[in-house]
């Protein structure tokens, strides 16, 4: 794993977004896996500014998005719909048709379910998945003991998950108590990874997850086996990792040779 | 995951040795992965003693090398190239065009690094992977913290690494390699994992008996349907189960 380690989350979404465009302007029909919570809102606002003031054009980018809550409709502003209209896709030239987000209304949902699998593999896979990680060390709405080989499905939420959310809700029993999100095998699938965390909450869980064990009991622990993975971190979140100071000097040797450093 | 404890160095090389030889019998174009460690020298130096005796012929075996570092050339005396080739090939009937071999000095050495990868394919593969056990229980140069789905490809040292590798004078210390991916050697249809030697006691049990983490590469060979695991009995001191692993080897 590639880990860069930056100042602060200003930095982190800086360097995020660097990533983004690079992949972006090697491949304009990119496919882009996207997250949210507050950790990529950076990131997105850094995208914003860049199409804005440098005219970086999103119109062939196909986009598909993590997961959603079941029985929120696309106008809750709770919603992951409502995140990404709002944060992202309002402010860039993405067109409607080319986003995915899984359909939290869904009447069938595991029939839904596979329909949204297919749509990521139809569009020939995702190139780039944004990626972040909960405080239990979910990645999507994987929680603890989910398998690591598991596909898009619903998915029941943590009591811990359920707690660090309540505050994009009104009361703590508005939150939802499922989701729909991609499987960690279906992440696993995605060509490169770019995973996002700021703040000590996160450190932890950060640690554990690209130093610690692969366990099902953190889901993102996972990326370890997948060959491409960049970690853009702040100094809080890369703080408990043991190896700090080998990512920073494989970072500074590795600005030699683009792209061969994982 | 096979784990044979041996007595000794002598007896750890003799082993490998012996498996090696088997194979060739059994295949004699046989793919051989060689891990380019001072440590395993024993073990080559051993076949090349079967092989002037008339017992073994490698005139059909294809090899590759798990790695090598940035910017030593096949001519440079501490460049793995030159150890292989001055202490194993020059001595065996090895066919040179079967001999595959990371250049150090190559212009472009990711494309280098891709351009392996395709070679061991074109060759249908690895049949036999040899790979030392490195102190803190890498394979190759795939420190910790590499991704265990990694590939063929140029890899920065830790400094650590570097220094203490013993072949080196501080000043020419290697700081990049070229290194098998983890998930290159995975795919490898056999592979005999050495580790001899008190200093790799923690290292081999971590690999053996520990979760499976990209802090320990080598962990992951938990997952390899065909491992052996070779160690001296220095390097076995920490395993917990060394009792059942015994007399498994019987």
């Amino acid at each position: 794993m590639r880990v860069i380690i930056t100042k602060d989350y200003e930095e982190m979404s800086k360097e995020a977004a660097r990533i983004v465009v690079n992949r972006l302007k090697e491949k304009p029909d990119l496919v882009l896996g996207l997250a949210t919570g507050s950790t990529p809102l950076g990131l997105y606002r850094e995208l914003v500014r860049i199409h804005k003031e440098e005219k970086l054009s999103f119109a062939e980018v196909r986009t598909f998005n993590l997961d959603e809550y079941i029985g929120l409709k696309p106008d809750d502003p709770a919603s992951y719909h409502y995140f990404m209209f709002e944060n992202l896709f309002n402010h860039i030239d993405v067109r409607k048709e080319n986003i995915y987000i899984p359909d939290g209304l869904a009447k069938d949902p595991e029939k839904y379910c596979q329909w949204y699998e297919e749509q990521i593999e139809k569009a020939g896979g995702i190139d780039l998945q944004v990626v972040g990680i909960g405080r239990d060390g979910h990645i999507g709405f994987n929680e603890p003991g989910s398998s690591l080989a598991s596909r898009t499905r619903v998915k029941t939420l943590d009591e811990q998950t359920i707690k660090d959310n309540a505050r994009f809700f009104p009361r703590l029993e508005d939150v939802p108590r499922f989701a729909i999100t991609m499987g960690v095998g279906t992440i696993l699938e995605a060509k490169e990874l770019l995973f996002l965390a700021s703040g000590t909450e996160k450190s932890d869980i950060v640690a554990k997850a690209i130093e610690g064990p692969v366990t099902s009991l953190v889901t993102a622990s996972i990326m370890q086996i997948h060959p491409k993975v960049i970690a853009v971190l702040d100094e809080e979140a890369a703080s408990s990792l043991q190896r700090k100071d080998y990512y920073r000097y494989a970072e500074e040797q590795a600005r030699r040779f683009e792209g061969g450093f994982v | 995951m096979k784990v044979l404890i041996l007595p000794d160095t002598k007896a750890v090389c003799h082993k490998v040795a012996d498996l090696i030889s088997e194979r060739i019998k059994e295949k004699p174009d046989l793919v051989l992965g060689l891990s380019p460690s001072l440590c395993l020298m024993p073990c080559y130096q051993e076949l090349v003693e079967r092989y002037r005796k008339g017992q073994i012929s490698f005139r059909k075996a294809r090899f590759f090398s798990n790695d090598e570092f940035l910017g030593f050339g096949f001519d440079h005396p501490l460049s793995n190239a030159y150890l292989l080739w001055s202490t194993f090939f020059s001595s065996l009937d090895v066919t040179t065009e079967n001999v595959f071999l990371l250049n150090g000095t190559a212009k472009d050495p990711v494309a280098e690094c891709a351009e392996y990868e395709r070679k061991i394919k074109g060759a249908g593969g690895i049949d036999l992977q040899t790979i030392l056990l490195g102190l803190r229980g890498e394979v190759g140069r795939n420190e910790p913290t590499s991704s265990l789905g990694s590939r063929c490809r140029v890899k920065t040292l830790s400094p650590d690494e570097a220094s203490h590798n013993g072949r080196f004078a501080s000043r020419e210390c290697p700081k990049y390699s070229l290194t098998l991916g983890v998930a290159t050697m995975m795919e490898a249809k056999e592979v005999l994992l050495v580790a001899i030697g008190s200093a790799r006691a923690m290292a081999a049990s971590r690999v053996i008996e520990g979760p499976i983490t990209s802090s320990v590469t080598g962990s992951i060979f938990q997952r390899h349907p065909k491992c052996t695991t070779l160690l001296d009995e220095a390097a076995a001191t920490f395993l917990k189960r060394k009792e059942y692993y015994q007399s498994t080897s019987l």
